[in-house]
């Protein structure tokens, strides 16, 4: 282990950060330079369009005030990860909310025009873990991350009835469930910049 | 298969049943405009009525369509024309997201045929297909039907619904999806005719792709080096830390410039220095462009199409406009910017000073999406405007229906004259309403308008003879231009030239590259015109050609081609082989610009072939390509080719028609495709039944 590593510990900083999120944002008292390395505005987290998420690797911040409804996260992501493009399975969806809005009523583009991308919450207690029958999820030692062992899962769904936000997805092609691994690549081509992930060095210094 | 489905599904309207077929032309026509038109051809007699039995309609997606490239999100719509003076062949397309989640479904096109007898809409869910009552939805907006649908189906369906300008048959209606994306042409019509009410669908499948890292690596090639804002003006309209130039652009967004009514406050759109992938949404900002900086003071953000990352439909709120239940809404430049004509004159500011224009506009837009009503590049704006400036109404209408229309709040600037004028056209109620949606040409016709209505000063139609409105016309790049303008059957949609001008570089810049393609002279700046040159022909040919390879691919001609970048260490110059690349990457196959050029040309040739077929005319050049004489007669104290005037000269067009036939091997006197130039392209048949026709040039 280097120096860097030993100084930085990067799961009580996610414990930390968790700590100060709780299970969301809006009316959360949060420091400037959090806000400023998020890209983000206490007004915006006020507005509830901003969800903060902790993953193995960091922070995803979804901006719903910067999502525009492109998509093209949906394909990146199964480029990058599956090598054809099917948003259907994408780990970050945003067509759901597009029309009507994260609530199917008020917002998306035959409303005010809310809509925030969904991502994985990568859960400290994962109901998805827990409900799979053939033990098939784990959480990756090295750095936390909710993981499927794709030889083990059969797809049976279970991991997608059971997750509260909907997200995992069986790939009907595959029969393999498939989940956010956080490789950051939906964030790093969104074109207008709603989708960010920070490290947690970057969070811990901001903290 | 790779990028494309392979199947196409059909629906027959008549017994509510589908069928899922092979798709037998994937291989020479790929998809969008050339696979429609091709099977428009083989299924739909020449000359067929839009709205009889035997008419289809094709909405076709493109080969890149859910495939991630760029502006792949635009769906193509072959259909007969229902605003011509004869059933024609042509084209529609919208945007949105009907395209990828045709393909998503499983499918590369989509043909409806046949008639129902009652209401209905299609639930298509993969290769689940249903046929469901729409008794209930008829008479509704499009944006009540798509909510209904929405709560029905699932809030991820993709509607696409006609609004009760479609289901009366009105000839200028649309078909519309995710709120604004519209496909005109009278397509609602045709929707109408047969009963639909909407096509409401959602696919979970895949797109399989040849080879995700180079596709991967080529998206991030164009957003990195290429790609600027709609129309692809590549330098902003203010000064950057990084520009070197400063345009009159579509590329509005910058330090200063924030979206104000954004949720949480105003978002500063801040620097977009090239090569920035997460600033790119952040550029454009088309109502700005038209309306002045009043159009951000009323923007939450911006939106668009499927896979676009140029968002060019601003997503708008009006306070003054909560009364009248049109508040939000979202357009790109038409209707919003034109409609100011249904006010003739009479528009009125609502919150400051120079808002009423934008207000009103974006008031009718949302009127017209929910009526399906079809602006037709404003040209129903500019035929009533001239009927109110010249009393046609109150001539041709009866005392008692004129009387009866309140053209008090048209004077008055009122909200409520677009609802009543609007909503006589989707009814069509009395004359007024009847003779209005039938589009400019057949309005002119039963009307017996005079010369003056195609030759107002200001230049509106441009091709008199179908009556479609000029869309970058001679005013672009001179005779190119024009002559881009007179071959589809509607206004040209073309925008591969104009997005060379304008684009925020020094005229030098763009002369030069676009010389380097096409040859010394091809490229006037505007006002200082020279005459006709076979380098022209060249330009104004491939400027058609490559609208027609996106519209099959289908990619929007509104960003592509990638002739020019923002790179100054690029000297600005584009990439125009990155379509082939494209294709080649999700197909495994080997294209380049010069074969897939050649689909786009078939397109059109096919096109050419079927308008000579349903007109039955021996002489396209005499009984089609028709200019209108403002044209030439414009600016009547200076001659053509003078400094200051975009004015064209009537023996300079025929020199300019005859490059332009050559360079398509067109028949010089008659404007129609030779045997061999048919041929050429495998359309032996099509020379054939030109022949059983006579039409054949000898």
């Amino acid at each position: 282990m280097s120096e860097k590593e030993r100084i930085f510990d990067k799961a009580l900083t996610r414990r930390q950060f968790l700590k100060l999120t709780g299970k969301g944002m809006a009316g959360l008292a949060m420091s400037t330079s959090l806000l400023s390395l998020f890209g983000v505005t206490r007004a915006e987290v006020e507005s509830g369009a901003v969800s903060v998420l902790a993953t193995a690797d960091g922070v995803l911040v979804a901006n719903g005030v910067r999502c525009t409804g492109c998509q093209r996260c949906e394909m990146n992501c199964t480029l990058v990860n599956d090598g054809k493009v099917m948003p259907y399975i994408s780990r970050v969806k945003v067509l759901r909310n597009l029309y009507h809005g994260n609530d199917g009523e008020t917002g998306g583009i035959f409303g005010d025009f809310m809509y925030t991308p969904d991502t994985c919450h990568q859960c400290e207690d994962p109901a998805c873990l827990k409900a799979c029958p053939m033990g098939a999820i784990s959480v990756r030692e090295s750095d936390g991350v909710r993981v499927i062992d794709e030889e083990k899962c059969v797809g049976c769904g279970a991991c997608v009835a059971a997750c509260p936000f909907h997200m995992p997805t069986i790939d009907p092609e595959t029969s393999k469930s498939t989940k956010c691994v956080s490789c950051g690549y939906c964030a790093a081509n969104c074109p207008c910049g709603a989708l960010k992930i920070c490290t947690w060095e970057e969070v811990a210094a901001a903290m | 298969m790779y990028a494309l489905t392979g199947k196409i599904l059909r629906l027959n309207m008549t017994d509510k049943s589908f069928v899922i077929e092979d798709n037998k032309y994937a291989k020479d026509y790929l998809g969008g405009l050339a696979l429609g038109t091709r099977i428009m051809y083989d299924e739909v007699p020449a000359g067929t009525n839009p709205t009889d039995d035997a008419s289809k309609i094709v909405l076709a997606a493109g080969a890149l369509a859910g495939t991630s490239a760029s502006c792949s999100g635009r769906t193509n719509v072959s259909l007969m024309s229902a605003f011509t003076d004869k059933p024609l062949i042509a084209d529609a397309h919208m945007g949105g997201n009907m395209a990828p989640q045709i393909k998503f479904a499983g499918y590369d096109a989509i043909i409806v045929e046949g008639k129902s007898d009652t209401p209905v809409w299609v639930k298509i869910l993969n290769d689940q297909v249903t046929f469901e009552d729409a008794s209930d939805l008829w008479g509704k907006g499009t944006r009540e039907t798509t909510s209904l649908l929405n709560k029905e189906a699932g809030p991820e369906f993709c509607v696409c619904a006609i609004g009760p300008a479609g289901e009366n048959l009105v000839p200028d209606s649309i078909i519309v999806n995710s709120m604004c994306h519209a496909a005109g042409c009278g397509a609602g019509a045709i929707f109408g005719s047969k009963k639909l009410k909407a096509i409401v669908i959602h696919g979970t499948g895949s797109i399989q792709v040849a080879d995700a890292a180079k596709l991967m690596e080529l998206n991030h090639y164009q957003l990195s080096d290429l790609i600027g804002v709609n129309n692809n003006h590549v330098m902003p309209s203010n000064q950057q830390s990084w520009n070197e130039f400063v345009g009159n652009t579509r590329w509005q967004g910058g330090p200063g410039k924030e979206w104000a009514l954004a949720h949480g406050g105003p978002l500063d759109t801040g620097e977009q220095v090239p090569g920035d992938i997460n600033a790119i949404g952040m550029r454009n900002h088309t109502m700005n462009f038209f309306q002045g900086d009043v159009a951000f003071k009323h923007t939450v953000k911006t939106g668009g199409c499927h896979a676009c990352p140029i968002r060019c439909y601003p997503q708008l709120h009006f306070d003054a406009l909560e009364e009248y239940g049109t508040a939000d809404n979202t357009a790109t430049c038409m209707t919003m910017t034109r409609s100011k004509d249904f006010y003739a004159g009479h528009v009125k500011d609502f919150e400051e000073e120079g808002d009423g224009t934008l207000t009103l506009g974006s008031h009718c837009q949302w009127l017209m999406d929910d009526y399906g009503v079809w602006c037709g590049y404003g040209d129903l704006d500019y035929t009533f405007r001239y009927c109110v400036e010249h009393d046609v109404f109150k001539q041709k209408l009866s005392e008692e229906e004129y009387n009866e229309i309140p053209w008090d709040l048209m004077e008055a600037g009122d909200p409520l004259w677009a609802n009543d004028m609007i909503s006589r056209i989707a009814l069509k109620k009395g004359e007024f309403g009847r003779v209005l949606g039938l589009g400019s040409l057949r309005t002119a016709l039963e009307w017996e308008l005079p010369d003056s209505f195609w030759n107002e000063a200001t230049g509106i139609y441009f091709n008199f003879k179908k009556g479609y409105i000029r869309h970058h016309s001679s005013e672009s790049f001179g005779q190119v231009g024009g002559l881009i303008n007179i071959v589809f059957n509607r206004d040209s949609m073309c925008h591969t030239h104009q997005n060379c001008l304008g684009n925020g570089l020094p005229y030098e810049i763009v002369k030069a590259r676009l010389e380097g393609m096409f040859g010394e002279g091809c490229a006037d700046p505007s006002g200082s015109y020279t005459p006709m040159n076979q380098a022209k022909a060249k330009f104004a040919k491939w400027s058609i050609v490559r609208n027609n390879v996106h519209d099959t691919l289908a990619l929007c001609n509104w960003v592509w081609p990638m002739t020019f970048s923002p790179k100054k260490e690029r000297n600005y110059e584009g990439d125009t082989s990155l379509e082939a690349q494209l294709l080649t990457a999700v197909t495994g196959e080997e294209w380049t610009e010069e074969s897939l050029d050649l689909v786009g040309e078939k397109a059109m040739q096919l096109q050419r072939a079927m308008t000579a077929l349903g007109m039955n005319s021996k002489n396209l050049r005499a009984d089609h390509d028709g200019v209108s004489d403002w044209v030439f007669d414009r600016d009547p104290d200076v001659e053509a080719f003078t400094e200051g005037t975009t004015k064209l000269e009537r023996n300079d067009w025929e020199t300019a028609l005859d490059m332009y036939y050559e360079e398509w091997g067109w028949d010089k006197a008659t404007g129609i495709p030779t045997r061999a130039t048919l041929e050429k392209f495998g359309l032996a048949d099509v020379a054939d039944a030109l022949d059983e026709a006579g039409l054949l040039p000898a």
